[in-house]
C-alpha cells in the first residue's frame, strides 16, 4: 500500500506539479471552450488570456508583499503597448484578410476586444494605483472600440482595391492613434500624480 | 522544414539539455568522490527505462497514426493541457529566478553539495556501489521523465517523434560531450533563460494543441504558434522587465 501511494504521488507531482490551481484552471477552460465551440462562438483568444492570467496570478502570490509593485506607470508602457501589438494587431488582422463585414461578425469581435481589453487591464490593476486603473480601464475600451469601427470601415473600403498594403497601412494608422492616446494619457496621470 | 518542425526541433533540445545539465552535476558530483563503475552504470539503467518508455509510446503512436489517423482530438487537449501546465509552472519559476525573487540554480554549489553528502556516505564496499547507482539512476530517471514526456507530447501531436528523439539525443550528446571535454559541472549555461525559453515553447504548443482539441480554430493556422510565441514572449519580458526595475528600486533604497 505504502509503495502504491508513493507510486501515485510521484505521477500527481510530475503532473500537477507545484500548484493544483494551474492544472484545474487549465482543465476549466477546456471544458468551456469546447463548450462554446459545439454552439459555434470563437473561442481561440481565450486560452491565451487565461495563460496570460495565470502567470500573473502565480507570480503575484509568490512575491511578498513588499515586492509587489504598487504603481508605476512606466508599467503602462512595458506592458500595454506591447499587448496592444501582439493581441489586438492580430485579433483586427484576421477580420480584415477573411473580409469579416457583416453586422453580426463586426460585433462579436468588437465585442470580445472589450472583453479582452477589460480581462487584460484587470490583470494590470494591482499595478496601478485605484484611480489610474479606472483611467486606464475606461481608455483601453474606448480604443479598442475605435479600433473595431475604425478597421471595419477600413477593411470594407480597401479589400475589393487591394487586400493586404492598405489594410495593413490601415491597421498601422488605427494603432498609432491608440498608442498616442495611451502614451497622452500617462503622461497626463504622470503629472496629475507629481 | 515546417514552422512548426522548426519549433519541435528547438523545443525538445533546448528542454533536454536544461534537464540533461542538471542530471550531469549528479553524474559528475558522484563518479568523481565514488568512482566512475556505479555511476555510469546508474545512468545507463536510467537510461534504458528511458528508452523502453519511449519505445512503448512510440510503437501506440503508430499504432494510432494506422488505425485511427493520428491523436484523435480529445486526446490533443490532454496532451495540450499537461504542456500547458508544464509550460507555465517552467516559465514562473524563470521569471522569479530571472528577475532576482528566487535564487538561481546554481551547478556548482549542487556539485558541491553532492560530493559532500557523498564523501560523508561511507565507504565504497563491493562491486557496486549501491549508493551512487541509485542516486544517478534516480537524478537520470527523474530528469530524463520530463523530456521523454515532452518529445512524446510534441512529437506525437505533430507525428514527428522521430523528429523529437533525434532532437533530445542531440542535446545529450552535446551537453554530455561539453560535461567530459570540460570535466565539470556546465555551470556557465544560462540555465534560466533556457527554462524561460522552454516554458515559453510549451505554453505555445500547449495552447495552440489544447485549444484546437477544444474546438477552437485559429486565425491564420499553424502561423498562430509564431504569433502566440510573441505574445507570451511579450508580456513575460514586460513581468520580468516590471520586476527587476522593482527589486533594483529596492536595492538602492
Amino acid at each position: 500500500m505504502k509503495y502504491i501511494i508513493a507510486f501515485l504521488n510521484f505521477w500527481k507531482k510530475f503532473i500537477i506539479g507545484d500548484d493544483l490551481r494551474v492544472a484545474a484552471t487549465i482543465m476549466w477552460t477546456f471544458l468551456l471552450i469546447n463548450a462554446m465551440a459545439n454552439v459555434a462562438l470563437p473561442v481561440w483568444y481565450i486560452v491565451p488570456i487565461v495563460v496570460i492570467g495565470l502567470i500573473v496570478w502565480l507570480l503575484w502570490d509568490t512575491l511578498p508583499d513588499r515586492a509587489r509593485p504598487q504603481v508605476s506607470t512606466q508599467a503602462i508602457y512595458q506592458l500595454v503597448i506591447p499587448l496592444y501589438i501582439t493581441v489586438l494587431l492580430p485579433a483586427s488582422w484576421f477580420r480584415v484578410v477573411n473580409n469579416d463585414i457583416t453586422l453580426q461578425h463586426f460585433f462579436v469581435p468588437a465585442a470580445l476586444q472589450v472583453i479582452v481589453c477589460s480581462v487584460v487591464l484587470l490583470i494590470l490593476m494591482p499595478f496601478f494605483r485605484r484611480h489610474a486603473a479606472v483611467v486606464t480601464m475606461g481608455l483601453g475600451v474606448v480604443t479598442w472600440w475605435l479600433l473595431g469601427p475604425g478597421l471595419f470601415f477600413i477593411g470594407d473600403m480597401t479589400f475589393a482595391i487591394t487586400k493586404i498594403p492598405v489594410a495593413a497601412l490601415g491597421i498601422l494608422m488605427v494603432a498609432i492613434l491608440c498608442m498616442s492616446i495611451v502614451i497622452v494619457s500617462v503622461q497626463y496621470l504622470e503629472r496629475t500624480k507629481g | 522544414m515546417a514552422l512548426d518542425n522548426l519549433f519541435l526541433g528547438i523545443s525538445i533540445f533546448v528542454a533536454a539539455a536544461v534537464e540533461m545539465v542538471e542530471a550531469l552535476t549528479i553524474i559528475l558530483a558522484l563518479g568523481v568522490t565514488r568512482g566512475w563503475r556505479s555511476a555510469l552504470l546508474g545512468t545507463a539503467a536510467a537510461f534504458a527505462v528511458l528508452g523502453i518508455v519511449l519505445a512503448v509510446f512510440a510503437w501506440l503512436n503508430i499504432y494510432l497514426d494506422e488505425y485511427s489517423g493520428g491523436l484523435v482530438q480529445p486526446m490533443w487537449t490532454v496532451v495540450g493541457g499537461l504542456l500547458l501546465i508544464f509550460g507555465i509552472q517552467w516559465m514562473r519559476k524563470a521569471i522569479l529566478r530571472i528577475s532576482g525573487f528566487l535564487p538561481s540554480r546554481d551547478e556548482d554549489a549542487a556539485y558541491k553539495k553532492t560530493v559532500q553528502a557523498a564523501r560523508k556516505a561511507g565507504k565504497v564496499t563491493g562491486e557496486i556501489d549501491w549508493y551512487s547507482f541509485t542516486l544517478v539512476f534516480k537524478g537520470v530517471l527523474l530528469e530524463g521523465f520530463e523530456v521523454v514526456f515532452i518529445v512524446i507530447t510534441l512529437g506525437a501531436t505533430h507525428g514527428q517523434m522521430g523528429l523529437g528523439i533525434v532532437a533530445a539525443i542531440a542535446a545529450l550528446v552535446f551537453v554530455f560531450g561539453l560535461g567530459i571535454a570540460l570535466h565539470r559541472p556546465l555551470s556557465k549555461m544560462p540555465e534560466n533563460w533556457m527554462k524561460f525559453t522552454v516554458g515559453l515553447l510549451l505554453m505555445t504548443f500547449g495552447t495552440y494543441f489544447g485549444a484546437e482539441g477544444a474546438g477552437a480554430i485559429w486565425p491564420f493556422g499553424e502561423w498562430a504558434l509564431l504569433y502566440l510565441t510573441v505574445l507570451y514572449l511579450a508580456v513575460c519580458l514586460a513581468t520580468i522587465l516590471l520586476l527587476d526595475n522593482r527589486r533594483a528600486k529596492k536595492v538602492v533604497a
